[in-house]
């Protein structure tokens, strides 16, 4: 074996043969979880078991999904007392998913230690007021620090009054239309208040982090909601960015005070977000069969429905239903067309991003969710990700088209092959 | 040729008419068949209502539910923690932010009053700053609103969309908090504090189900409050206790140092005038054999007898005053035992040879009964042979004619038991703990007819006790006494 240590921000040869000598050899992740109800104590728990986990290895990043109910800042000293080294990520969740379960009311820590994926990392405040133009200066830096072989984006973006089709739009305009992104935004509850994001340590939120992965490794992708049309379909009359004005030429409102049988008040007062998590709008896309989902986030003063992503081109608009069922075979589906994209190839590990609406769905039992997706990709793939606000994944359509939507009610599942 | 044009005719408008007849029937039919099925889409419209209303209801339903076995379930997870502890300030560190946060509540506060002073003071406080509890402390020790919070019946429960009564307003206030919830803690059935959890955000409605979680918080606070209080009295009970434990023993150890002062000087006493009466007794003994010798003139007969009885007088003062000095030389440690691996049967056969005399002037007979193939022991043989001569004397003295005197011996662990047994008067069960004591007599008739000084069987106890061995005594009276002992094997 030829052992090069190699600096991650240029370019040598030496890359390419340590990427050949170490052909055997594969990403490693540990996972550490605890719901240890002191903050600090849980943070330093988690930390010490996923670290633990990688032996002698370097650990190269640490992703980092902590609860709302803890104290963020000192779970996050808690996890800097161990893993103090490596450059870190990550995002406040209700639930984290990883192959060793989904762990709600949790700190989880992936400690990763790359064989032949390099990586670059970077951050930037303020998405709420310009989402797009914060994300395009995020996706430069990261694309500015990272090696060839550019293969995959991820998204870690503040949830809170952001839309999330202008951070995506943002990221494509530096790395290319069709660059596969992935990720999502962060949610912690149903009540749609200020989410946190951190970057090495530190706790912030209004944050877009980006992490690029190049190198010479295979991706497959693959994504699904399961829900489904209710009711009749409907027109999309008055729409302008992330705000539905119109539906039917009535207060998009409307839609909702007659499926539901509440009116605006009630709706108000209930909580639009979380009613529009179990009902979501979902939009035919023009010479597409699938329907691209939004929820709703907030009402408008004129029964306007503002959406925390911009309303497509659509012919249709339907109030869309969920079941376990049919979000678990979306699971199973989401999966499967991973492992498909994946050429076959064994995968190495995968991330899994879900939305917060199908963790609802499941009763907060989050755990069925990830055992159909590990029937589908086996026991034994470690598996990093969370429960988000909306997931960056492709449509999945017949003609796979490798277009990326900021989607809601989505789950997508992402394998890597070195 | 008219005739052809205008029959053509007819046919061209009967045609026409039979087109637009038909026409107007198939449009007909259209009409109605959208009208059906819009009327179907408008059914299944009105069924997809039913169903989402449904789930709606459903989910609303579940997720209570779901709150509550998380509730319980965090509540019990607290209750087993709390349980191990008798420190209230342990359970305070426990109630935190992701307890809270479990619980359903972004905010929350435990107040509780002084006993002494009965100012409300702040154990716990999630989601508030320090500067915004100063205020909340002191707007409740001002006025009667603590009154409605310290209410022993009840919770108070506040939703930001519900009407509120003039105190939750003020309360709403001063807690800076929309909905929240209040519930009493009470300890010995008086409110000693209580509990306030809360939420900012409006979307979350407390309902009944939320009051009786903190109810069972409350509980548990108070039960944890109780034991403390217990476990503080019992342990300042504990420590009076062992002070006053300390202290007796602390008395209890001068007084034993004065009662063997007082000892050592009662010893010494005794030894000393023991020595002072010996030597006026030696002069006394001396003179009254020279008189009867008649080295100093003939003798009459009647003086003779009456110098006799001081000689023998004298004898039995010397007796009582050398067992005196002997007790006295143990108790002081001035007697050291010159301890030796000794025979028993060789011991035993002197002992019978001296005391054979005594027993066969009573006709008494004497057995020697062994049940131990152990024949050493390690004793001081002259200490040894008093212990045996004394014993053996007493149960001669007290055993009538033809009586019965056995030595049993037999090994008990490390010791070899000596019982002197007879069949003599025996004595009564109130007097076996005293028959140790020095001059002890019992008050027995028959008992009182036996001459002695009262001090044998104590200087035997002390030689007993000099060798690490036991001495007791069984008796009935009429039924004979068993006197035992405890020598150690080698």
């Amino acid at each position: 074996m030829i052992y090069v240590k190699h600096d991650r921000k240029t370019l040598t040869h030496c890359m390419l043969l340590c990427n050949i000598a170490n052909k055997a050899m594969a990403t490693k992740i540990g996972i550490g979880y605890s719901q240890n109800l002191d903050s600090f104590s849980a943070g330093k728990e988690a930390a010490r078991l996923a670290t633990y986990q990688l032996g002698r290895l370097k650990t190269d990043l640490i992703i980092a999904f902590i609860s709302p109910i803890f104290e963020q800042d000192i779970a996050l000293k808690g996890i800097r007392s161990i893993a103090n080294e490596a450059p870190m990520i990550g995002s406040s969740s209700i639930a984290s998913i990883t192959s060793k379960g989904s762990f709600k009311d949790s700190v989880t820590i992936c400690a990763i230690s790359f064989d032949s994926i390099n990586f670059s990392i970077a951050f930037q405040e303020g998405v709420r007021n310009n989402p797009r133009s914060v994300s395009t200066s995020v996706a430069r830096k990261a694309l500015s620090n990272s090696t060839i072989q550019r293969q995959l984006y991820m998204m870690l973006s503040d949830s809170f009054g952001v839309n999330s089709s202008d951070v995506l739009i943002g990221a494509h305009e530096i790395l290319g239309t069709r660059f596969p992104v992935i990720g999502g935004a962060s949610a912690h509850n149903f009540q749609y208040k200020k989410t946190c994001q951190y970057f090495n340590y530190h706790l912030y939120e209004d944050l877009v982090i980006g992490l690029l992965l190049s190198g010479n490794f295979t991706t497959g992708i693959g994504s699904a909601h399961g829900w489904q049309r209710i009711g009749r379909s409907h027109d999309l009359t008055k729409a302008k960015l992330n705000i539905i004005k119109e539906i039917d030429r009535r207060p998009a409102i409307a839609l909702y005070e007659d499926y539901l049988g509440k009116d605006i008040n009630e709706l108000k007062n209930e909580g639009i977000a979380k009613i529009g998590a179990s009902f979501p709008l979902g939009m035919k896309l023009r010479e597409k069969e699938a329907y691209l989902l939004r929820s709703p986030v907030d009402i408008t003063e004129d029964g306007g429905l503002v959406l925390n992503a911009n309303v497509p081109e659509c012919e249709e608009i339907n109030l869309m239903i969920g079941d376990r069922d049919s979000a678990l075979n979306a699971a199973k589906k989401a999966a499967r067309e991973a492992l498909e994209n994946l050429k076959n190839l064994t995968p190495s590990f995968g991330m899994v991003y879900s939305d917060i609406s199908r963790f609802q769905l499941f009763r907060k039992d989050p755990q069925i969710e990830l055992n159909a997706i590990k029937d589908i990709i086996g026991e034994n793939v470690p598996l990093i990700g969370c429960y988000t606000c909306g997931v960056y994944a492709p449509i999945s359509v017949a003609e796979y088209t490798q277009q990326f939507y900021f989607q809601n009610q989505t789950l997508s599942v992402t394998l890597f092959s070195e | 040729m008219e005739i052809y044009t205008i029959i053509f005719l007819l046919i061209c408008l009967l045609i026409t008419l039979f087109s637009s007849l038909s026409e107007r029937n198939k449009r007909i039919s259209a009409e109605e068949k959208n009208k059906g099925l819009k009327d179907l889409i408008r059914q299944l419209d009105d069924q997809a209502k039913i169903i989402i209303k449904t789930d709606l209801a459903l989910n609303k339903v579940q997720e209570e539910l779901d709150k509550k076995i998380t509730g319980l379930y965090t509540l019990h997870e607290l209750g087993k923690k709390v349980s191990s502890t008798f420190n209230i300030e342990d359970l305070f560190s426990l109630i935190n932010k992701p307890l809270v946060s479990k619980l359903g509540f972004s905010k929350a506060l435990i107040m509780l009053k002084n006993e002494k002073t009965g100012v409300v003071s702040t154990k716990i406080h999630v989601g508030y700053a320090e500067s915004d509890i100063k205020k909340i402390e002191k707007n409740i020790n001002k006025g009667g609103i603590a009154a409605a919070l310290f209410k022993k019946s009840g919770f108070i429960l506040v939703n930001s969309d519900a009407k509120k009564v003039q105190h939750e307003d003020v309360l709403a206030d001063i807690f800076k908090t929309e909905s929240f919830l209040t519930v009493p803690i009470t300890v010995k059935d008086e409110a000693v504090g209580f509990i306030l959890m809360g939420n900012i955000s409006s979307y979350t409605k407390l309902t009944e189900g939320d009051a009786e979680l903190l109810s069972i918080l409350a509980s548990q606070i108070s039960t944890a409050i109780e034991n403390s209080q217990l476990y503080a009295e019992l342990f300042s009970s504990h420590q009076d206790l062992e002070r006053r434990v300390k202290e007796r023993t602390q008395e209890l150890a001068k007084l034993n140092e004065e009662l063997k002062k007082l000892n050592r000087a009662k010893s010494t006493f005794v030894s000393a005038v023991s020595h002072e009466l010996r030597t006026p007794l030696t002069s006394i003994k001396g003179y009254a054999s020279i008189l009867m010798a008649g080295k100093l003139g003939d003798v009459s007969a009647a003086q003779k007898e009456r110098l006799e009885k001081i000689d023998t007088h004298s004898n039995s003062l010397t007796r009582l005053i050398n067992n005196l000095l002997d007790i006295a030389r143990i108790e002081s440690g001035r007697v050291q035992m010159i301890i030796k691996e000794i025979s028993i049967k060789e011991m035993l056969d002197s002992i019978v040879d001296i005391i054979t005399p005594q027993i066969k002037e009573k006709n008494i007979s004497l057995k020697i009964d062994t049940k131990t193939k152990v024949d050493k022991i390690k004793a001081d043989p002259s200490q040894l042979e008093r212990v045996f001569l004394n014993l053996l004397s007493n149960a001669i003295k007290f055993t009538p004619e033809k009586g019965k005197i056995v030595i049993h011996i037999e090994q008990k662990n490390d010791f070899i038991e000596f019982i002197i047994e007879d069949s003599g008067m025996g004595m009564p069960k109130q007097d076996l703990e005293k028959v140790f004591e020095e001059f002890f007599r019992s008050d027995n008739a028959q008992h009182q007819g036996v001459k002695g000084t009262g001090l044998g069987l104590s200087l035997v106890k002390k030689i007993i006790e000099a060798h690490k061995g036991k001495i007791w005594v069984e008796s009935d009276l009429g039924k004979g006494a068993r006197f035992a002992f405890t020598i150690p094997r080698p």
